[in-house]
């Protein structure tokens, strides 16, 4: 049982990882993101190709990844998102598909579509450590804990503290009365998609490291999707109670159910909550007239 | 259009759809060109010709779904996975199967009941949740037919065979044109009509502003049922058609992808226009076609032929992408403006007829 | 106006960048003998089937450059189907529209319904790699359809768990398959196949796009399994193990090195004594001649690396052009149909010999058990040879002496 919990733990903690991706871009551009997936698989690929130039130190290779991956985030919304400012809400859904096309694409292209291993290309073993309450885990299982409670305490205090993340707060809910006040929102949009697109990336690494990096492991970024839809798009504090409600649901239908079931558990809670609660049990109830 | 010279005199001439004779012309001309088609084109064109009938009337549907009545669905692909399974299932569950002409209605039937049941969580959802709501119909549909599948014991996809209506054998690439160009054709007109008729008005009315719809008499909840089970039911007759053409059907054939790129059909044909769906539908389909033509036809030294397939793949969704931003109206918007320019040519603008000075 | 003339100089820039690029003359002259290949070159399938595909195209590309078959050039037509059934079907309609003699399938098993739809359609013979549909099995076998290379088969079922045994007193063996036919078929027959040898067996099968698999692995754990094996595509055998070994399990894992390529396998698990690799072919470590082949080929016409998935491709290459060097010129299906089914190619030293028979499309299959010695992978015992129908059961016959 504790073998079980902690490994779920680790799953919960990339799907909010991931989860928290969604959330902060729906709140600038009000698009569901379906490239960020892609854009998880692209940062472990980053990360890849910095292996070797770095001689496999992941203490560098993996910050300029990061940073990469933050540059690619701005040149998608200033390239793509901006110009969709006042389109339709499909029309940005599905540039955001085409992206998420064009990345795989590039992705085969130019790392082939061969298996890699993170952990291989930066000589770390994945090695098992026995935890004090009898489970084990691996090293970049903790990594993935570590870093995702690291990641969304920082976000946490970034938007409630911080004036930026004030700004960025504001210019989400009315960017109309914040641009007003002289905050550049366009700026701040493309600093969320940034920061969007580094958790992706992270979420992209740790995911290489402790599984396989292939250009189709954007599967897990789709999979996380559900986890903003059950705890509110448009809400951070429902990612962490989404990703529990996510993770937990479908690994207890793999392990004490039927494994076939184990994907389309996600499906079924979210169907759950589209049918009673459709903004997320922590969303805020007006988002749905204002759509 | 003001100082042509054409006036209509009666009713009639005021209703009809195509109503100068210049559009009649183009339109016998189209028609010409479609119907002589197959005897010019080698079979692999004719295949392609089926596919983008096939998908045509997939878009269209889907396009009375999402841009008349302005539910925006991504389940597309569940329907179709009804239609050519109930298909499968009733071949095989009888012997001797039974027939063409029995199979494919009943498909419709089904796709409809299930296109009732996916409408119910439109009539309280909105926008994004719509979405989402159709897209887990999609992943129970599909999750349903994939253990019929491997329950049945079918390894690779169930094969159907050969449809026929009384003497007509659906076998050939030429038959399969002709029979689906006539498909095509009637449901064209049906929606033209639709659109044009008291429903249509409601469905654009709630697509608009369903409050303001629903305040002047509109019943929504008839008008969204009526939407969805209309456009499941041909959409599951599509996969029906679909399943015979291909003569299997196979579950893993209706991933989230055909959904998505139906939907990408009608934006980046337009949507919420008919003309719109077919533009979209040859464009979307045909496209990995036609790169695959151009990169074979320029030649790419041996070295890069690994290559070839993922730069397609890349290119396709480069375009998508590229079209939304560089003109969101999609390609009816584009024919709208070629359109103007050549009615207005040499002028580039005139002035409006009604003035103020 | 600006944004149409950013459109078309884009598309311009794509079209005069590969216009300036010609290929290069063929070696021989003459009319072309005609290969037709749909493979999943992308999708989820490409990471196996890209290579094999590869591999077979720099055979035939060396195979024209030195003159190739009965003075005949012989013309590959590759087409990309993303493991697909209405891509396969399109493909399958482009090749018959060319005219191609053959064809070979690298892709899932999603696509092999329309490829024998229209293969029957147009008569034209089709081989599948390392799986092959029910219609290709032994022994009432459809004369159009063989298999060459091998993956696990409902014949070679019985040669993993007889390895389990050997090396494992009394093993429990934890089968994993996905979702997918031709993954969980063979699970499942597998775990049949068990019962009979009297070895106990947990199934799990898992969707095709699981996440995470360790409840699974914890499943197995708890179970008490000491072996664990799985067959289909992807590195599901790879992640199972790993989320075992995290959680401290020292049970083995017999992987088959035909999802995941045996250099990757072996440069991730160096040294680790639990890792035993299953291989119908000789790997690149022991380097006979055939792989120097494929190195200097790979080399000559510009891919950057390979790995043991080429050589599949490589061997199929090599059966492909001993078939159409006994059809001789001109070709008909009839002639291909009696040519392969009484074929016998020699592969050569790292796939051993090829046998088909009228009623045995697929061929005996060899496998041969590698572990690890210090950092790499080294076979251990003799060459294992399954008959065709798997019923011949003697075990231990050295390569060499494979009739």
């Amino acid at each position: 049982m504790a073998q079980f919990l902690s490994n779920t733990m680790v799953l919960v903690a990339l799907y909010a990882l991931l989860g928290s991706g969604f959330v902060i871009v729906y709140r600038a551009s009000r698009v569901l993101n379906f490239a960020h997936g892609e854009l998880m698989m692209v940062g472990g690929y980053f990360a890849f190709m910095l292996a070797s130039p770095t001689n496999g130190n992941m203490w560098i290779a993996i910050p300029i990844a990061l940073f990469f991956s933050f540059a690619v985030g701005a040149a998608i919304y200033f390239l793509a998102m901006y110009r969709m400012i006042g389109q339709p809400l499909h029309s940005a859904i599905i540039v955001t598909i085409g992206l998420s096309i064009l990345l795989r694409g590039i992705a085969t292209l130019v790392w082939g579509a061969d298996l890699r291993y993170l952990s291989t290309a930066f000589n770390v073993k994945n090695a098992p450590h026995l935890l004090p309450w009898g489970a084990t885990l691996a090293t970049f299982d903790l990594a993935i804990i570590g870093s995702a409670a690291v990641y969304l305490i920082f976000l946490f205090t970034f938007f409630q503290r911080s004036k930026l993340g004030f700004r960025m707060r504001a210019s989400a809910e009315a960017p109309l009365l914040a641009s007003q006040r002289g905050i550049n929102i366009y700026f701040l949009f493309a600093l969320s998609w940034s920061l969007a697109t580094l958790s992706a990336s992270l979420g992209g690494i740790l995911y290489g490291a402790n599984n396989y990096l292939t250009p189709e492991i954007g599967v897990v970024g789709l999979a996380a999707f559900s986890v903003p839809l059950v705890g509110g798009m448009d809400s951070l504090k429902g990612v962490i109670p989404g990703a529990f409600l996510v993770g937990f649901s479908q690994n207890i239908a793999m392990r004490y159910f039927d494994p076939k079931f184990g994907m389309a558990a996600p499906m079924i809670l979210l169907l759950i909550v589209l049918l009673t609660r459709p903004w997320g049990f922590w969303g805020t109830k007006e988002e749905i007239e204002r759509v | 259009m003001p100082g042509s010279g054409h006036f209509k005199t009666s009713f009639q001439k005021d209703m009809a759809v195509f109503d100068t004779p210049f559009r009649k012309l183009w339109l016998g001309i189209l028609l010409a060109a479609v119907v002589a088609f197959p005897f010019f084109a080698p079979r692999y064109y004719i295949h392609l010709g089926n596919l983008v009938l096939l998908s045509s009337i997939g878009a269209l549907m889907l396009n009375i779904l999402t841009g008349y009545t302005g539910l925006i669905s991504l389940g597309h692909a569940a329907f179709l996975a009804a239609g050519g399974f109930t298909v499968a299932a009733l071949v095989i569950s009888f012997n001797p199967p039974p027939p063409f002409w029995v199979t494919v209605p009943v498909a419709g039937v089904v796709g409809a009941l299930l296109g009732l049941l996916a409408s119910l969580p439109a009539l309280r959802l909105r926008a994004v949740y719509l979405i989402l709501s159709t897209v887990s119909i999609h992943y129970i549909v599909t999750l349903t037919v994939s253990l019929y599948q491997s329950g049945a014991g079918f390894i690779s996809g169930i094969n159907v065979p050969v449809g026929t209506i009384g003497p007509l054998k659906l076998e050939n690439s030429k038959v399969w044109f002709y029979f689906l160009l006539a498909v095509t054709i009637l449901v064209t007109i049906v929606c033209i009509n639709l659109v044009r008729s008291r429903i249509g008005r409601a469905w654009m009315a709630i697509r608009d502003r369903d409050i303001a719809a629903a305040a002047l008499g509109v019943n929504v909840a008839y008008y969204k049922i009526l939407a969805f089970t209309f456009s499941s039911g041909v959409t599951a007759i599509v996969g029906a058609l679909g399943a015979y053409y291909l003569n299997f059907a196979a579950a893993e054939e209706y991933t989230i992808w055909v959904g998505i790129f139906y939907i990408a059909m009608i934006i980046v044909g337009g949507i919420g226009s008919i003309l719109g769906s077919f533009f979209g539908a040859i464009i979307i389909t045909l496209t990995p076609y036609l790169l695959d033509g151009l990169f074979h036809w320029i030649n790419v030294p041996p070295r890069f032929q690994a290559y070839f397939f993922a730069i397609q793949f890349a290119t396709f969704g480069l375009l998508v992408a590229m079209f939304l931003i560089l003109e969101p109206g999609g390609l009816v918007a584009l024919w709208r403006k070629l359109r103007t320019y050549f009615e207005m040519w040499p002028l580039k603008y005139h002035r409006a007829p009604t003035t103020t000075k | 106006m600006f944004k149409y003339r950013v459109l078309i100089s884009v598309v311009a820039i794509v079209v005069l960048v590969f216009t300036g690029c010609r290929p290069a003359a063929p070696v021989a002259k003459g009319e072309p003998y005609k290969i037709g290949m749909t493979a999943a070159l992308t999708g989820p399938a490409a990471g196996t089937a890209g290579p094999e595909a590869e591999g077979f195209r720099l055979y035939m590309q060396k195979l024209n450059d030195s003159g190739g078959i009965n003075g005949h050039p012989v013309e590959l037509t590759v087409q990309d189907d993303r493991g697909e059934p209405t891509q396969a079907a399109s493909n399958m309609r482009k090749f018959t529209d060319q005219g191609v003699h053959i064809v070979r399938n690298t892709s899932t098993s999603a696509t092999f319904a329309p490829t024998m739809q229209e293969a029957k359609r147009a008569n034209i013979p089709v081989v599948f790699t390392l799986t092959a549909p029910q219609e290709a099995q032994p022994s009432t076998p459809d004369p159009l359809f063989y298999l060459a290379s091998h993956g696990i088969g409902t014949q070679s079922i019985w040669v993993y768990l007889d390895i389990m045994k050997t090396l494992t007193p009394s093993p429990k063996v934890g089968l994993l398959g996905l979702q997918i036919p031709q993954s969980s078929l063979q699970i499942q027959n597998m775990a049949k196949e068990a019962e009979r040898m009297g070895i106990p067996a947990l199934v799990k099968i898992v969707p095709a796009d699981t996440v995470d698999i360790t409840p699974v692995a914890q499943a197995f754990q708890e179970w008490g399994a000491n072996w664990v094996f799985y067959t289909g595509p992807g590195a599901f055998s790879t992640m199972l193990f790993d989320a075992l070994q995290k959680a401290g399990w020292k049970g083995n894992v017999l992987d088959q090195s035909a999802s995941v390529p045996f250099e990757t396998t072996e440069q991730k698990y160096k040294g680790n004594p639990n890792v035993f690799v299953g291989s119908a072919y000789v790997p690149f470590s022991e380097d006979l001649a055939p792989h120097k082949e494929l190195k200097e080929a790979a080399q000559k016409y510009g891919v950057t690396s390979v790995n043991s998935l080429y050589l599949i491709g490589w061997h199929d290459g090599i059966v492909f052009s001993q078939i159409l060097k006994q059809t001789g010129w001109p070709v008909t299906t009839d002639k291909l149909v009696n040519v392969m089914q009484n074929l016998k190619a020699d592969r050569g030293p790292v796939m051993g010999p090829l046998k088909w028979t009228p009623t045995d499309h697929v061929g005996n299959y060899n496998l041969r058990i590698y572990k690890f010695q210090g950092d790499k992978l080294v076979g251990t015992g003799p060459w294992f040879v399954s008959d065709p129908l798997g019923q011949n059961r003697t075990s231990f016959k050295e390569l060499k002496d494979i009739k």
